[in-house]
């Protein structure tokens, strides 16, 4: 075989292999774009499905506009933020610290930053104060198990176990803050909810996500070449510590803005980047994407189930999640250990 | 284009590493580091590539000091090949070569960029699994990949950090092989650091013995691995013999 | 645009453009009310389609006799289908702490009768329903403190305010009779009471229902006097439940013990497993004898005086008694174990009796307190 018949062939597979990842990214887009337009007519008010799209496109009654443009809309286009926003902090956290089971979830970055959310909710002065007391304690937790995992001996699932720890301490703080506050109905809040979507939370939580989302774009290539190494990353000329600060901070900052809206919805941020890259393989340029979408999929969907699995009772989302979750995590367990 | 070190010294947490080092690599040279553990060759090898910023001296490549080059600017001209990769989170051998090809494009790779990579891929031999996953690959196979990387750079300067101390026999040669056809070809400068005595000295230009970071020796393979610097350096009795290739043979009989 | 947050509640805007619809000019004559938790709402009157969000509010309204101006309960009431006969068929529109905006809004009631406890005050409520013109007002119906202001307030939104004033008077005598003969027990001879909700060592804070009632009958809460500071960030929210130290209550050897019970069966109505206390047409008087008997048998509670005398009372879930809109017939209860000799002739559960059937169209059943 002479050099060019080689390169043909390599060059044609590897435009079949970029294509088909290409191809799984439109997929997910559409079935996305498909289900949010699917569950618009599902709802405890008894509209019909002409009703609805009527009121969709010609704001028309007033009872149906409301629940239509107030209440389901909102919503959905929050489940669709909150599960991109946190499946891409789920894929950032798992490249930077190059361990698959880390997630803003799991190693307590959301329970964190939910806590600093409260804190700063108690000085009431205004959604602002709150995002930024959030993003405060998730980097505190961030830096914390950063820290941890670079010394000697970390394994990633020692790396997990602190992760899991500082979550629970963090719960208990906002617990005990919660109880103080006279707060209410903490189970729910602490589990993760979407009901009181706005237009407000919806557009807060999609302006961070939309400056974000390029600037970890941008990291991406970069993350690949660290997950041969610092050595290697840095060798090629890529700034180690920057770009790990970069999409540590850039990554805290979407979760603190969804969970002072939505408190911690958990396992989104770990099963996404899993099914991502499992599909996708392990460029981030296209992990970040996939991984994005298929959270936006993913919460979609529970929260539909959520708001019309038991009408007209709310289950809080979070808590679907998580029974959807854990089972989930046990079969990758099985399955991990199967492997060695 | 060379690589002239010049006078460098290191401290590690106020314990002195490296002691006034003065190494001249040549364009198309390979040139072993060599010297028991703890004598400074990864240390040397990182104040190259400036990962650790030396205490004193210069590094220079072509007449340019290292140091006051841009760290995109210096990965267009040395190539550093770690012991051994990560890889947690494997991606296919293709993109992990085309990491190499970071300092001369943004975010994309454009069509110069995969004619060069699929260049070296043949060169190296791993045409077949290029889109293979990192680590359904071989150790030697991922030291390929690796050194592929480094040369995707299109590097004047090649540092390797003991390439061969993972593998097996037939890897040795095969890898070693290849970096001394690179050098040649490409006029590169090759610094390794080495711990094999007989695979440095069959495969180099050139040796240099480091001793509690100080150079003790350099030289031709000949002139510098002997009964004797064996002796001082590493504190064992050896036989030196010649191997086919005129080179010194080492074997070596017992620690003192 | 009528987006004015109301009251105390702390509603977060950083960059908003709610798109708001003006409430519909309807024929009614428009009123002004401040509610409970001192918001002032205005509603108009009479109320001709009303949704409740408490089983509180459900059975004033009953009492009432306005069930037809109903349009939506709450899960609660909902599953309480025994108690609640003329609203069973009420559509739901979910649980008091996760309410299904949807549903309320598809329903279209005018106003919202929602607690104004801290426990459920979501300020998401009024937020939610604001854009579709209903109001929401916040009224308790379970402590006596408030009770008399909130059904006469309900009265007049309804337009039945003769009906409100007949019923809070067939209940007045009775309170008065109790507090008039406990008046003069000087306060170091008053019955000290621990007072213990579901969650064991969790209790009543002073602000709550059931703190007020004790008082009223005479009894002297073993944690008044210590003041405890519930709630360190705002002072506005009045806390519900304590977690008491088992220590302190040791230490105060109260001379009674009242237990509220409840599980979820009693709330969900039999769903799950049939509900045995409350309303209810198969009473299990045996599990309260058992939840008394755990009490009794706490092995740091041996030497207090309460559990050495026997006096451990097991009450009915507190959300259908002692917090209730009936709470005037837990007081009859607490009174006559507080002071026996006192009130001899006081007879609850006939009073309880007469309530159900005058107010509710009920025949008696069930079991409430034990022993």
């Amino acid at each position: 075989m002479n050099i060019r018949e080689i390169k043909g062939e390599i060059e044609e597979r590897y435009a079949k292999y970029t294509a088909r990842k290409f191809g799984i990214l439109f997929a997910l887009l559409a079935s996305l774009v498909i289900l949010a337009i699917a569950v618009v007519p599902l709802g405890a008010a008894s509209l019909s499905i002409g009703e609805v799209f009527h009121a969709i496109f010609s704001r028309g009654s007033g009872r149906a506009d409301i629940i239509v443009w107030q209440l389901r809309l909102p919503r959905i286009a929050m489940a669709i933020i909150c599960g991109t926003g946190l499946a891409l902090s789920g894929a950032v956290v798992q490249g930077v610290l190059h361990n698959p089971l880390a997630s803003p979830f799991t190693l307590g970055v959301s329970s964190a930053a939910f806590f600093g959310g409260m804190i700063g909710g108690a000085f009431g002065a205004g959604m602002g104060l709150n995002v930024g007391f959030a993003f405060f304690f998730g980097m505190l937790a961030l830096f914390l198990i950063y820290g941890i995992s670079k010394r000697r001996g970390m394994t990633p699932e020692t790396v997990i176990l602190c992760g899991i720890c500082l979550m629970y301490l963090f719960l208990a703080l906002t617990s005990v803050a919660g109880m103080m506050g006279g707060a209410i109905g903490m189970s729910q809040i602490l589990s993760g909810f979407l009901v009181s979507s706005s237009w407000d939370s919806v557009l807060t939580t999609f302006v961070f996500l939309i400056i974000t989302f390029p600037l970890l774009m941008w990291c991406a290539r970069d993350l690949n070449a660290m997950a041969l190494g610092d050595d290697t990353a840095t060798s090629v000329g890529i700034n180690v510590k920057r770009t790990r600060m970069i999409s540590m901070v850039l990554a805290t900052l979407i979760v603190s803005s969804i969970v002072c809206f939505t408190g911690v919805i958990g396992f989104v941020c770990l099963i996404s980047p899993f099914i991502a890259r499992s599909v996708m393989g392990n460029d981030h340029r296209f992990i970040f994407p996939s991984s994005a979408l298929i959270g936006a999929l993913l919460l979609l969907g529970t929260d539909t189930l959520a708001r019309t699995a038991i009408q007209p009772i709310e289950i809080p989302v979070g808590m679907i999640m998580t029974i959807i979750g854990v089972p989930f995590i046990l079969y990758l367990a099985v399955k991990r250990s199967g492997y060695t | 284009m060379k690589l002239e070190i010049s006078g460098v010294s290191f401290d590690y947490n106020s314990r002195p590493v490296l002691k006034d080092v003065n190494i001249e690599v040549k364009a198309g040279e390979i040139v072993s580091l060599l010297g028991p553990n703890g004598s400074g060759k990864t240390t040397l090898l990182r104040c190259i590539d400036g990962m650790l910023k030396p205490k004193g001296g210069t590094v220079s490549i072509d007449g340019r000091d290292v140091k006051k080059m841009k760290q995109n600017d210096l990965a267009k001209l040395l190539g550093y090949v770690p012991q051994r990769a990560v890889n947690v989170l494997p991606c296919s051998v293709f993109d992990a070569v085309m990491i190499g090809r970071r300092p001369y494009i943004g975010w994309g790779s454009g069509k110069k960029d995969r004619e060069v990579v699929f260049e070296i891929l043949k060169l190296m031999g791993l045409g077949d699994m290029a889109l293979r996953s990192f680590d359904g690959i071989s150790g030697g196979e991922m030291q390929k990949v690796l050194i592929a990387k480094a040369l995707a750079q299109e590097p004047a300067v090649l540092l390797l950090d003991e390439p061969t101390s993972n593998l097996d026999l037939r890897h040795q040669l095969e890898v070693l092989k290849i970096i001394g056809e690179v050098v040649k070809e490409e006029k590169v400068s090759a610094l390794m650091a080495m711990h094999d005595l007989n695979l440095a000295s069959r495969f180099s230009d050139r040796i240099v013995l480091l001793k509690e970071g100080k150079v003790y020796d350099v030289g031709d393979p000949g002139s510098v691995i002997t009964q004797e610097s064996i002796r001082s350096v590493y504190g064992v009795e050896a036989i030196v013999k010649e191997n086919d290739g005129g080179r010194p043979h080492i074997i070596p009989l017992r620690a003192i | 645009m009528n987006k004015k947050i109301m009251g105390v509640m702390l509603v977060f805007i950083m960059v908003c453009t709610v798109i708001s619809v003006f409430p519909q000019v309807d024929a009614h004559e428009n009123v002004a009310i401040v509610d409970t938790m001192g918001n002032k709402v205005e509603i108009p009157c009479p109320v001709e389609r009303i949704a409740v969000l408490t089983p509180t509010a459900s059975e004033i309204i009953v009492a009432l006799g306005a069930e037809d101006r109903v349009v939506g309960i709450d899960q609660y009431t909902k599953w309480n289908d025994e108690f609640f006969l003329s609203l069973r068929n009420k559509p739901s529109i979910g649980l008091p702490p996760m309410p299904n905006y949807e549903k309320i809004i598809d329903l279209n009631p005018q106003v919202v009768i929602a607690l104004a406890d801290p426990l459920f005050c979501y300020p998401d409520l009024e937020k939610r329903l604001d854009p579709a013109g209903i109001k929401v007002v916040r009224l308790n119906f379970h402590d006596p403190k408030t009770y008399r202001r909130e059904v006469n307030l309900l009265g007049q939104m309804l337009g039945k305010e003769k009906r409100a004033k007949e019923f809070l008077n067939f209940s007045q005598s009775w309170v008065d009779t109790i507090e008039e003969r406990v008046k003069d027990v000087p306060s170091e001879e008053r019955v000290r009471i621990y007072y213990e909700w579901i969650v064991p060592y969790a209790t009543y804070s002073e602000d709550a229902g059931p703190s007020h009632t004790t008082t009223m009958a005479g009894g002297a809460s073993i944690l008044s006097e210590e003041k405890v500071s519930y709630s360190p960030f705002s002072s506005h929210v009045a806390g519900f439940f304590l977690l008491t130290s088992p220590e302190l209550i040791v230490e105060k050897n109260p001379q009674m013990i009242i237990k509220d019970l409840m599980r979820p069966s009693d709330i969900i109505g039999g769903r799950m497993a049939p509900k045995t206390i409350g309303y209810t047409s198969k009473p299990d008087i045996k599990r309260m004898a058992k939840e008394r008997g755990k009490i009794i048998n706490r092995s740091v509670f041996k030497e207090i005086d309460a559990v050495r005398n026997g006096d451990v009372y097991t009450f009915a879930p507190s959300p259908e008694f002692a917090m209730s809109p009936r709470w005037p017939v837990a007081l009859g209860y607490m009174a006559k174990v507080f002071y026996p000799s006192k009130f001899k002739d006081l007879d609850p559960q006939a009073f309880h009796a007469e309530w159900l059937k005058k107010w509710y169209g009920l025949e008696y059943k069930g079991v409430y307190v034990y022993p």
